[in-house]
């Protein structure tokens, strides 16, 4: 990056800190950085700093939040009976997004990973144990928790372990579906899929 | 240049908005990384060929002077999803799988390797409750494979065949006897079982007695070569 001025190669080396970003994608984004007007600059910077700033964990079910409890774990409307876990805080937008779904969340901020090495202590799990007592969460007890884990190996294996947490204390604990995407054709569909298609299949 | 062979992926790491960066271990072509563009969308070709560790059947473009090929095709042909129910075993299966990763270079074919990783998750997913003797079969195997298991059958410095009972020590990365040096001792069930994995298979091995020795050595093999390579 001798080429280009010192504030500039600044600029690009730390764009190609972020993920997914390599040297031509982070050149592209500075040099759009400067074409700017000032305001837009002004602006970008704000948000980074107001993201910096106010977000922060939610003391109960871990999501990202600028007040604390979130909206949701403070929400008056939603079932406190019901708790789903999800691995981390975007897959809980994917939920809300269907609407059928009004209970609460938990996110754990990553999955079992050996490769990663990241191991159960790793996981926001403390707070999930403690919510399951009523006395920690409005007086409801909580009677579901869906393991929304990914359907990859990683995802499945967290589910598993949290199953073997939950069950002995009598919770009842479901894992999602998995199976055929909607609009999918049988034909392409791989074994693996099928299998945990026709395993989870439902009378109708 | 269109490569199709039988492979098992190893490791898919995120890449971008819906891409995976892979890295298989081929029958024909050995440790290859590749890209498979769209991996990570909900109705991708790939399905769960690219959810490791799967045996698939696996086709890829490679070009000149490019590290990464292009993955077009990851067809399942034995998938260890289910090995995600026994923690211990999933862990030995993963842990294999990067061992593989971390020790065969890459482009480097040796269709033994290939075999031995299929037959150790094949009996990972036969053999409850010992997955720890298969895991310590699989790294005895490998590091002979890799050339980095030492010669077992006489002192390296003095040449002296070792007695039936003689306890042996680890050194510098040797074996020897207890006049030629000093470090931990390897005794001769070591020896025994390490011979026997070197001619039963995966699921025999499993059934024999594994002193807690082989894995003490075999994990000083491994944690020697990565840190020293």
């Amino acid at each position: 990056m001798l080429e280009y001025a010192e504030p500039v190669t600044k600029l690009i080396d730390e764009f190609k800190r972020l993920p997914g970003i390599g040297s031509k994608s982070a050149q592209r984004l500075a040099f759009h950085i400067m074409r700017l007007p000032e305001a837009d600059v002004e602006r970008l910077i704000d948000a980074l700093q107001e993201v910096k700033r106010k977000i922060r964990l939610c003391s109960e079910c871990n999501n990202l939040t600028d007040v604390d409890p979130c909206r949701f774990c403070s929400s008056p409307t939603r079932d406190r009976s019901i708790i789903c876990v999800v691995e981390e805080p975007y897959n809980l937008v994917a939920i809300e997004k269907t609407r059928s779904y009004r209970g609460l969340y938990h996110v754990l901020h990553g999955s079992l990973s050996p490769v990663r090495g990241i191991g159960p202590e790793m996981l926001r799990l403390d707070n999930l144990l403690a919510r399951l007592k009523p006395e920690n969460n409005q007086g409801v007890k909580v009677k579901e928790v869906i393991l929304a884990t990914n359907p990859t190996t990683e995802g499945e294996a967290t589910a598993i372990y949290l199953s073997h947490l939950l069950k002995p204390l009598g919770v009842r604990t479901t894992r999602i579906a998995m199976g055929m995407p909607v609009g999918s054709d049988l034909e392409y569909v791989d074994e693996v899929t099928m299998d945990k298609a026709l395993a989870n299949r439902h009378e109708i | 240049m269109l490569v199709e062979t039988e492979a098992i992926i190893l490791r898919t790491y995120k890449l971008a908005e819906a891409d995976k960066i892979v890295v298989a271990l081929t029958r024909r072509a050995g440790v290859v990384r590749g890209v498979a563009r769209g991996a990570r969308r909900l109705r991708s070709r790939f399905g769960a060929g690219l959810e490791p560790p799967v045996v698939v059947d696996f086709a890829y473009f490679e070009k000149e002077g490019q590290e990464l090929v292009s993955v077009k095709r990851a067809e399942v042909i034995r998938s260890y999803f289910d090995l995600a129910r026994h923690r211990a075993a999933w862990e030995a299966a993963m842990y294999m799988s990067l061992l593989v990763g971390e020790l065969i270079p890459a482009n480097h074919p040796d269709e033994r390797v290939f075999r031995l990783l299929r037959s150790c998750l094949d009996a990972l997913s036969e053999v409850p409750g010992r997955w720890e003797r298969v895991r310590r079969y699989f790294e005895i195997w490998l590091l002979r494979l890799s050339g980095l298991w030492p010669g077992m059958a006489r002192c390296v410095r003095c040449g002296r065949e070792w007695g039936m009972s003689e306890d042996t020590v680890w050194d510098k990365g040797e074996l020897v006897c207890l006049r030629c040096g000093t470090g931990m001792r390897v005794q001769p069930t070591v020896r025994r079982a390490v011979g026997a994995a070197l001619v039963l298979g995966p699921l025999e091995f499993a059934e024999c007695e594994v002193p807690v020795g082989v894995g003490r050595l075999t994990e000083s093999l491994i944690t020697d070569y990565l840190e020293n390579r």
